[in-house]
C-alpha cells in the first residue's frame, strides 16, 4: 500500500465527504435484487455480484480498482471472461450497468435544530442578566455597578473567543485541543477568584470583595460559554435554575425579606455549579482524540479571534448603554426601570437565534437548488430580508407592549421610551452583526461596530453637561441607527456573495 | 547531489511501509543530501522520524490549514484568473480535450499560483460560476447546483494549494507517489527542467478509486475530483523520466494511464538482514499476527471475519494486531474493537500498538497475516519472510511478487479462504515450517536493502549530476529574460 493520503481528512472533517461502508460483493441469493434486470450471460452475473460498485462508479478505472481489491486479477479476466485484462473487464461492466444512481445527501443541515433548543438559549443567554440585577440592587454601590459592567464586557468578550475556537476545533475533530483550550480558560478564569477570595479573606478589604464577584462573573460567562460549546443547555439551565427563581421572587416581592447574605449564596452556588459542570463536561471529550492545543491551531485563527474578542466586547459595552447613563451624572432613572427598557432585547434572544439559524439554513438550501451564483444571490437577500423584518415585528411587539404595560398607554417615559427603542435598534443591528461574522465578515464588523461604540462614548462625554438625559437618550438611538444603516448596506452587499456561505 | 523527496500522508511524519522506504533510501545514501517537501494536512502536524543527518530542509506543504477569509483579488487578477480557470476547468472534465491541454493549462495555473493570489482567486464567486458554466456545457442534462460547485472548487483550491509552495530547487525530484506529491516535481520540471522520479508502491490512482469507495462525496462533485486525479496522474506519468514501481504488476496502471513503458523500471523493496534475525523457535500460544498501520486499505474487517472462523475450529489461537493507528483512523479503530466485541472475540483479539522493535512482532507470531485489498510491495511480508516467519497474504499488488511459493496467497476480501489458508498453517507443521524456510532463502536472495539502494544510487547517477539544478536556473533565468 502507498503512503496514507492527506486527502480525505480534511474533506471529511469540512463535511464535503462522510465515511461509508464500502461497496460489498453480493452473495449469489441476493444477487437478482440488484437494482435492474440485466440479460443472463457471465458477464451480466459479475455486474450482479459487484453490483454497488457498478451503480457507484463514474468511471470504468473505479471498477477496476474494485475488482482488483475483490481479488480479480489479469488471469482470472483472461481465463474466465474472455478479456485482455481488467480494465477491458471493467470498461465491458461499466458500459452494461444502465443507469447510476445519484449519491446520497452526505451531510445533514448543520443549521437545521429544534426551535426549542433557540429558545432554550436565548433563556440561557438571557437569565444571568435577572441574576446582574438582583446582585446589583443587593450592593448598590455606583463603583460596583461600574465593575460589574467592566467585568462583563470583558466576560463577554473573553466567551465569544472560547467559542469561536472551541467550535473550530471541535469541528475538526481536535477534541483533545479542545478540551485543553477550555480548560485553559477555566483555569485561567479561576485564578482571579480563587487569588481574590483569600485575599478579601485575610485582609476584610471591602474593594476585594467586589473584585471576587466580578471575577466570578467573568468565570461564570466562561463557563456557560464552554456548557453551551458542549451543547449542554439543558444542563446549564438546571443549574441556573434555583439562582433564577429565587432573583425572580426577589424582584417581584415575594422574597423581598430573604437575607442578602442568602441570595447572594444562592446566585454564588449557581457560578460555581456551572464551573464544576464545564470541568466535568469536559472530560469525556476525546482527551485521546486529535492533536495537542498548539499543534491544532495553525496560527491563522489568532487574527480572527482577536475579531471575535473585539465584537463581544464592543456589543456588550454597545447593549450596556442604559445602564451606564444609569451610573453617570445623567440623572436617568435606576434599577428596575433600566432593566425594563432591556426586557424585549433580552426576551427576544431566543427568537434571534432561530431566525439566524433558519436563515443560514435556507441560504444552504439555496445553495442545493439553485444552478446559477445569480439566482442564489436572489434568493439569500430575500431570506435575509424577510429574518431582518421578522426580528424587527417580534422586537417592535415586545417594545409596545413593554411600554403599554408600564405606562398603561397614558404617560409615556421620555427617557424610557427612547432607551427602548434603542435597544430595539441597537438588538436589530446586532442580529445583522452576529450573522455577518458567522458569515466570514470578522474586521469590518469589528471595525463598525468599534466605531460605533467610540462615536456613542464621545457623544456620552460631549452631552455630560446637558440639561436632563433626554439629548444622550436620542444621541444613542441615533447612533444606533446609523449603526444598524451601515450593517443593513453590508449585508445587501455581501450576503448574496456565495463565498459567505462556504 | 541534491535530491528532493517529495512524499504524501508519511515520512517523516507517519510510520508505515513507505515511511519507512523513505528512510532506509535517505540513511542509505548518505553521499547525497535530501530535501523532504512533505504533503500534510495541517502544518501541525508532528515529525515523528528522526531525520538523518544528510537532509537538508525539511518544508511541509499543508493542505488544509484554515485560511480566514481573505481580500477579493484585484478586477485585472479577476480576469486574468478567469480566464486560466476556465481552460483548466474544461481541460480537465472535457474528455475530448487533449492531455497535453491539461498539462499546459496547469503549468498557467502554476505560474500564476506563484504570483500568490491562487487561494484567494478560487475563494471567489467567480469560481465557482467558471464550474457552472463549464460544466453546464458538458452536461447539459445534468446541471450542477451552486453547492456542489462550491464544494468542488472548495476541493480544487485545497488539492492545488501545492502549486503555491516555493518551487522546489534539486538535482533530482523524487516523488514517493503520483498525485499531488508530483504536482510539486512538475512545478520543479516547468521552471528549472528538474529531472522527475516517480516511485509508486501502491498505485496513487487506484488508491484514490479504493478511497471514494469508502467515501461519499455528492455525485458531481466526486465525478470532478476523479477527473481531476486521473488527469493528474496522466500528465505526472507523462512528464517522468523514470518511474519505479516496487512490482511489476502495478505497471499496468502506469502504462494505462501514459507512461512510457520505456521509462518503467520496477525496483523492489529490501530490507537489512541484520535488522530482521530468524526467529528462534515458536510461540508457546499459537498466535496470528498482523503488523501495519490500522487503516481502512488493510481491511482488517475481513481478518477479523476469517479469525472468527479459524477461532471456531482453534480456540486456542490469538490475533495480534501490531502498529499504530493514525490520527483520523480513531473512527476505523473503534469499528474493529465493536466487530471483535460482537464476535465474541474482545479476549482472542488484541490491538498492542505500534511496537519497537517490530522484529518483536515478528518473533510473537507462528503466523504473519497481510489481509490487504491494495499494496504496492508490502513490507510485512518481506519482513516476516525474513524472520523465518510463514505468510498467508491477499492476491493485490506485488504480494505474488514477494511470496513465490514460500506463503499461501488467497483473495482478498474473502474470509472463508483466509481462514482455510490459516487452518492450513496452524495445523500442518510441515507445510509451516517449510514455507518459513522458504521465506527466509526467497527474501535473502531477492529483498535486500543493498540491492534497492543500488538500484536507486545508478539511477541518481545516470539523472542527475551534482549542482546540476543551479545551472538549470540559470538556464530558465536566461530563457525568461
Amino acid at each position: 500500500m502507498s503512503a496514507p493520503t492527506s486527502l480525505d481528512g480534511g474533506a471529511v472533517s469540512r463535511g464535503l465527504a462522510l465515511h461509508v461502508a464500502p461497496p460489498v460483493r453480493l452473495p449469489a441469493a441476493r444477487r437478482e435484487q440488484a437494482l435492474e434486470r440485466r440479460a443472463a450471460g457471465r458477464l451480466v452475473q459479475l455486474t450482479r455480484e459487484y453490483d454497488q460498485l457498478c451503480t457507484q462508479a463514474v468511471d470504468s478505472y473505479e471498477i477496476a480498482a474494485g475488482l482488483e481489491a475483490f481479488g480479480v486479477s489479469d488471469r482470472r479476466a483472461r481465463a474466465e471472461y474472455g478479456v485482455a485484462s481488467v480494465f477491458e473487464l471493467a470498461e465491458q461492466m461499466y458500459d452494461l450497468v444502465p443507469e447510476r444512481p445519484a449519491a446520497v445527501e452526505p451531510v445533514a443541515d448543520p443549521w437545521v435544530r429544534h426551535p426549542a433548543r433557540h429558545f432554550l438559549r436565548g433563556l440561557l443567554y438571557g437569565l444571568p442578566g435577572l441574576l446582574l440585577v438582583v446582585a446589583l440592587r443587593i450592593i448598590q454601590v455606583r463603583l460596583s455597578v461600574t465593575v460589574l459592567l467592566a467585568a462583563t464586557v470583558a466576560a463577554c468578550a473573553l466567551g465569544q473567543v472560547v467559542s469561536f475556537l472551541g467550535h473550530v476545533l471541535l469541528g475538526r475533530g481536535e477534541g483533545r485541543a479542545a478540551t485543553s483550550l477550555m480548560r485553559a480558560a477555566l483555569l485561567t478564569g479561576a485564578a482571579p477568584v480563587a487569588a481574590l477570595s483569600v485575599a478579601a479573606l485575610i485582609t476584610h478589604v471591602p474593594t476585594l470583595r467586589l473584585g471576587v464577584l466580578a471575577a466570578a462573573q467573568v468565570e461564570y460567562l466562561l463557563a456557560a460559554t464552554v456548557l453551551m460549546v458542549l451543547n449542554a443547555d439543558v444542563l446549564l439551565l438546571a443549574i441556573l435554575t434555583p439562582g433564577v427563581a429565587l432573583s425572580g421572587l426577589v424582584l417581584g416581592g415575594v422574597a423581598a425579606d430573604v437575607p442578602a447574605k442568602v441570595v447572594l449564596g444562592t446566585l454564588g452556588l449557581s457560578l460555581l455549579g456551572a464551573v464544576v459542570a464545564a470541568w466535568l463536561r469536559l472530560r469525556p471529550v476525546g482527551v485521546t482524540s486529535g492533536r495537542r492545543l498548539r499543534d491544532a491551531l495553525s496560527g491563522a485563527e489568532l487574527p480572527v479571534s482577536a475579531c471575535f474578542l473585539g465584537y463581544g466586547g464592543f456589543s456588550a459595552a454597545l447593549l450596556s448603554f442604559a445602564i451606564v447613563d444609569a451610573v453617570t451624572a445623567s440623572g436617568s432613572p435606576t434599577g428596575p426601570t433600566v432593566a425594563f427598557s432591556m426586557l424585549p432585547l433580552i426576551a427576544s434572544l431566543g427568537c434571534a437565534d432561530w431566525l439566524q439559524y433558519r436563515l443560514r439554513s435556507r441560504a444552504a438550501k439555496a445553495m442545493r437548488n439553485s444552478a446559477s451564483i445569480a439566482g442564489f444571490a436572489r434568493r439569500a437577500r430575500i431570506e435575509l430580508l424577510l429574518a431582518l423584518v421578522g426580528y424587527a415585528g417580534i422586537l417592535v411587539v415586545l417594545s409596545t407592549a413593554l411600554l403599554g404595560w408600564l405606562t398603561g398607554w397614558q404617560h409615556l417615559d421620555q427617557v424610557l421610551t427612547l432607551d427602548t427603542a434603542g435597544y430595539t435598534v441597537l438588538g436589530l443591528g446586532l442580529f445583522l452583526g452576529t450573522i455577518l461574522m458567522s458569515c466570514g465578515l470578522h474586521a469590518i464588523i469589528v471595525a463598525v461596530t468599534g466605531t460605533a461604540l467610540a462615536v456613542d462614548a464621545a457623544l456620552r462625554w460631549l452631552l455630560s453637561g446637558a440639561n436632563g438625559p433626554v439629548p444622550l437618550a436620542l444621541a444613542h438611538l441615533a447612533v444606533f441607527s446609523v449603526l444598524l444603516a451601515v450593517l443593513v448596506a453590508v449585508s445587501a452587499a455581501q450576503f448574496g456573495r456565495l463565498s459567505r456561505h462556504r | 547531489m541534491k535530491i528532493a523527496l517529495l512524499a504524501e500522508g508519511c515520512y517523516p511524519f507517519l510510520t508505515g511501509g513507505v515511511s519507512t522506504w523513505c528512510d532506509q533510501l535517505i540513511r542509505g545514501m548518505p553521499e547525497h543530501t535530501f530535501d523532504i517537501v512533505p504533503i500534510v494536512a495541517t502544518s501541525g502536524d508532528r515529525v515523528v522520524w528522526e531525520l538523518p543527518p544528510n537532509v537538508g530542509e525539511l518544508r511541509p506543504v499543508a493542505l488544509w490549514d484554515w485560511t480566514p477569509s481573505r481580500r477579493r483579488p484585484g478586477p485585472a487578477t479577476r480576469v486574468t484568473f478567469d480566464g486560466l480557470y476556465r481552460s483548466f476547468l474544461r481541460a480537465m472534465l472535457d474528455p475530448a480535450v487533449a492531455q497535453a491541454w491539461f498539462t499546459e493549462s496547469l503549468r498557467q495555473m502554476s505560474e500564476f499560483a506563484q504570483s500568490g493570489n491562487l487561494t484567494a482567486s478560487l475563494h471567489t464567486d467567480d469560481a465557482v460560476d467558471a464550474l457552472v458554466d463549464i460544466w453546464r456545457e458538458l452536461h447539459p442534462a445534468r446541471p450542477l447546483s451552486v453547492r456542489d460547485a462550491a464544494d468542488a472548487t472548495e476541493l480544487i483550491e485545497h488539492f492545488l494549494r501545492p502549486l503555491s509552495a516555493p518551487v522546489v530547487e534539486a538535482d533530482i525530484c523524487h516523488a514517493v507517489s503520483n498525485g499531488l506529491p508530483a504536482l510539486l516535481a512538475l512545478m520543479a520540471k516547468w521552471r528549472f527542467g528538474t529531472p522527475l522520479v516517480m516511485s509508486e508502491h501502491g498505485v496513487y490512482l487506484r488508491e484514490r478509486y479504493l478511497a471514494w469507495q469508502g467515501l461519499r462525496y455528492r455525485w458531481p462533485v466526486k465525478v470532478i475530483m476523479v477527473d481531476f486525479f486521473r488527469r493528474l496522474c496522466q500528465s505526472a506519468y507523462r512528464a517522468s523520466d523514470l518511474i519505479t514501481p516496487v512490482n511489476v504488476y502495478n505497471q499496468r496502471w502506469e502504462m494505462e494511464h501514459g507512461a512510457d513503458p520505456d521509462v518503467i523500471s520496477t525496483a523492489y523493496n529490501g530490507v537489512s538482514a541484520q535488522d530482521y534475525p530468524q526467529a528462534i523457535g515458536e510461540p508457546v500460544i499459537p498466535t496470528l499476527g498482523w503488523v501495519g498501520r490500522i487503516d481502512p486499505l488493510k481491511d482488517l474487517e475481513t481478518l477479523i471475519d476469517a479469525f472468527a472462523l479459524l477461532h471456531r475450529k482453534l480456540p486456542t489461537v490469538l490475533l495480534r494486531l501490531f502498529g499504530p493507528t493514525p490520527v483520523g483512523n480513531e473512527w476505523y479503530e473503534a469499528r474493529l474493537r465493536l466487530q471483535a466485541e460482537r464476535l465474541g472475540l474482545a479476549r482472542a483479539v488484541s490491538f498492542e500498538g505500534p511496537v519497537r522493535p517490530v522484529t518483536g512482532a515478528y518473533h510473537a507470531s507462528t503466523v504473519v497475516a497481510l489481509s490487504s485489498i491494495s499494496e504496492g510491495l508490502p513490507y510485512t511480508v518481506v519482513e516476516a519472510m525474513m524472520c523465518g516467519r510463514a505468510t498467508v497474504s491477499t492476491e493485490v499488488g506485488g504480494v505474488p511478487e514477494v511470496v513465490g511459493n514460500a506463503g499461501l496467497v488467497v483473495p482478498p476480501r474473502d474470509a472463508e479462504a483466509f481462514a482455510r489458508a490459516c487452518e492450513q498453517l496452524f495445523t500442518n507443521d510441515t507445510l509451516r515450517h517449510r514455507c518459513a524456510r522458504a521465506g527466509r532463502v526467497r527474501a535473502l536472495e531477492f529483498f535486500q536493502l543493498d540491492r534497492m539502494l543500488g538500484t536507486f544510487r545508478h539511477m541518481y547517477a545516470e539523472l542527475g549530476g551534482p549542482g546540476l539544478w543551479v545551472n538549470r536556473m540559470d538556464l530558465a533565468e536566461v530563457e525568461m529574460a
